[in-house]
């Protein structure tokens, strides 16, 4: 399978009051055709900073290393005119939020508009039949009267559905979901899910959803990477993760979800103790080592390195080889 | 003897009848979780039962003592049968106190004895910690400030408004298993406020599952998580994703629309009609009452639930009866 959206060594980090701070440590990733990626991890692992660096989103503090391939040009170090002219068109995000990325004093209709207007110079008229039948894509009812509602009148599901027919207008390559479903409650975001799934199986978008719900993972994802303080520490198919997890931090993210029908009285939830390294520099060690119940020596001497293939580890002692 | 007895609760806020008629006991030393979306009236239910606000109708008792409308003087001797922890832990706790007043702050206005060592060693934390500011503090152990703070009195109830929800996933994993032990091992009875369902099979003895100021479902855990009997329990259930690519594959979730009516103008008849499935006309314009439709206190508010507790599932594709 050819990628659609290679990653290759991509580190980032930023500029502030006191030093700089390390946020990507040397992220590679590959997203193929019509495949969904998920991105894992707790706050600060820095999966939304390699959400935003890959159309070249991060503000100007922010250092940004590596490489960056859509179908096979390079976004990092492009031109302003470049990313321009790709972003919205062939690389498409949608935010947490749907309120603060609407503008609440233009009508949906003219906002979905916009972007085609200006990435396909669509003429108002046609603008805003395709912005219906886009509208109708992403499940909106009586989409000939909701393209001309503001956003306050949407409910918050509607809202991100809105964002979604934003995004998809251009017919993109990738699509990259920060948190999409976070803000939403389980009712509604089991209806955002099921849009997003039908656009990979009608538009074949490729996704990039960021996330740090297992759940959504489970239900969504074709592949996996689970990110911890700026590296990529495990990336396998989404069955094989859940099934075989090896990395010691991958196990103790999955053993400290509740699962169904278990209570405390007879069960007891995994702890990961400790808290998340904010780093300087990336150390040659591994970043996980003193959070870690079965780090060796080597774990705090030397980084390892993410495996090739299939299933790809960064651990000197995984779990369940002993 | 019941540790709280909410009897017909009612909170208006201008408009906005946020709870309408909410009925509910705790149990001495039983866990009792308040489920519902956002909007639901929930929390809002919670800070009725603490008297963070006083109720527009109905009455509060704790521990037997009607506690309604008391003023601020006539409450104070009831103020250590019940403490309250927040969703947010950095914004519940006074900056400009160090942790050990923070903790020892209830003692002081209820001028009694304890021990702020022991209450903070029993949350885990070092007694050192005391010296400290709450901004020195991650976000797992600002929380673990909170329970300390509310368990030093002794109470008899804590309500618990989505204690985790702020939380990474790992830390959420101690915070449950904290209040678990603690629970198990002082023997308070808890209401467990949250939108989060895999927490609930975990935490609590009961659920109470509220729609739009209403209570539509409560029974014990088993009951509601095995045999929902209310359409909007069965949606809440099928859509919130497990953790399990396997199992979260072949479930279907119940897409109920987005348009979630308005507290101000609630739907006539069953509040939820608009967005059930299985709803008929009766459900338009007749209010269901709750009824008792099994010997373990199961009790849901659905016209469509039989004496016996037969009714439709809204999960099986036709809706038929189970």
């Amino acid at each position: 399978m050819s990628a659609v959206l290679e990653v290759q060594d991509l580190s980032v980090s930023f500029r502030t009051e006191d030093g700089r701070i390390s946020a990507v440590d040397s992220v590679s990733l590959e997203v193929g055709a019509s495949e969904v990626l998920a991105i894992v991890g707790e706050s600060g692992c820095g999966k939304s900073v390699t959400a935003m660096s890959l159309a070249g989103l991060l503000p100007r503090s922010a250092r940004v290393d590596g490489s960056v391939r859509l179908d096979g040009v390079e976004l990092i170090g492009a031109g302003k005119r470049t990313l321009r002219s790709i972003r919205g068109r062939e690389i498409a995000y949608i935010f947490q939020e749907p309120m603060t990325s609407l503008n609440p004093v233009f009508t949906v209709g003219s906002q979905i508009g916009e972007v085609l207007r200006t990435h396909l110079g669509a003429s108002r008229r046609t603008a805003r039949a395709r912005s219906v039948e886009l509208l109708k894509l992403v499940g909106i009812p009586s989409a000939e009267r909701r393209v001309d509602d503001y956003p306050h009148q949407l409910s918050g599901g509607m809202r991100q559905r809105v964002m979604i027919a934003m995004a998809v207008a251009c017919d993109p390559k990738v699509l990259i979901a920060d948190e999409p479903t976070t803000a939403l409650d389980v009712t509604i975001q089991a209806g955002i899910l099921d849009v997003l799934r039908g656009l990979r199986e009608r538009l074949g978008t490729s996704i990039v959803l960021i996330t740090h719900d297992l759940g959504v993972v489970a239900d969504l994802a074709d592949r996996v990477a689970v990110m911890y303080a700026g590296r990529v520490v495990e990336t396998a198919e989404v069955h094989d993760l859940f099934a075989h997890p090896q990395h010691p931090y991958t196990t103790g993210l999955l053993g400290a979800s509740p699962a169904a029908g278990r209570h405390a009285d007879t069960h007891r939830l995994a702890e990961i103790p400790g808290l998340v390294p904010v780093l300087s520099e990336q150390p040659d060690a591994c970043t996980f080592a003193d959070r870690c119940g079965q780090a060796l020596n080597t774990c705090t001497a030397s980084q390892p390195q993410l495996t090739r293939g299939e299933h790809g580890l960064a651990c000197w002692n995984p779990v369940g080889v002993s | 003897m019941n540790a709280l007895e909410v009897e017909d609760l009612v909170m208006h806020f201008g408009p906005v009848r946020a709870v309408d008629g909410v009925t509910l006991r705790i149990r001495e030393g039983s866990v009792v979780a308040l489920v519902g979306e956002s909007g639901s009236g929930k929390s809002t239910v919670g800070r009725c039962i603490v008297r963070l606000l006083e109720p527009t109708g109905g009455t509060v008792r704790l521990a037997g003592a009607d506690i309604t409308h008391l003023s601020r003087r006539q409450l104070r001797p009831h103020r250590r049968y019940v403490s309250i922890v927040f969703q947010d832990p950095a914004g519940s706790l006074d900056p400009r106190l160090s942790v050990g007043d923070i903790v020892g702050e209830p003692l002081r206005l209820m001028r009694r004895k304890g021990n702020v060592a022991d209450a903070l060693r029993r949350v885990g934390l070092r007694p050192e910690v005391a010296q400290r500011s709450p901004h020195e503090l991650s976000g797992g152990q600002r929380q673990r400030v909170s329970i300390a703070r509310a368990l030093i009195s002794e109470p008899r109830l804590l309500v618990a408004d989505e204690p985790t929800s702020a939380l990474d996933v790992s830390v959420q994993a101690a915070v449950l298993n904290l209040l678990a032990d603690l629970q198990r091992d002082l023997g308070f009875a808890c209401l467990f406020i949250t939108h989060d369902l895999s927490a609930v099979e975990y935490l609590a003895d009961e659920v109470a599952v509220m729609y739009l100021g209403q209570l539509v479902e409560q029974g014990p855990r088993a009951r509601i998580f095995g045999t929902p009997a209310h359409p909007y329990t069965q949606a809440l259930l099928s859509a919130a994703p497990v953790p399990d690519p396997v199992a979260q594959r072949q479930r279907k979730p119940v897409l109920l629309g987005d348009d979630l009516p308005s507290a101000i103008d609630p739907p006539d008849g069953c509040r939820f009609h608009t967005r059930c499935p299985v709803a008929v006309d009766r459900c338009r314009t007749v209010v269901p009452e709750s009824r008792v439709i099994g010997s373990d206190g199961h009790q849901v508010a659905c016209h469509l639930v039989e004496a016996d507790g037969s009714g439709p599932d809204v999960r099986t594709s036709e809706g038929v009866a189970r």
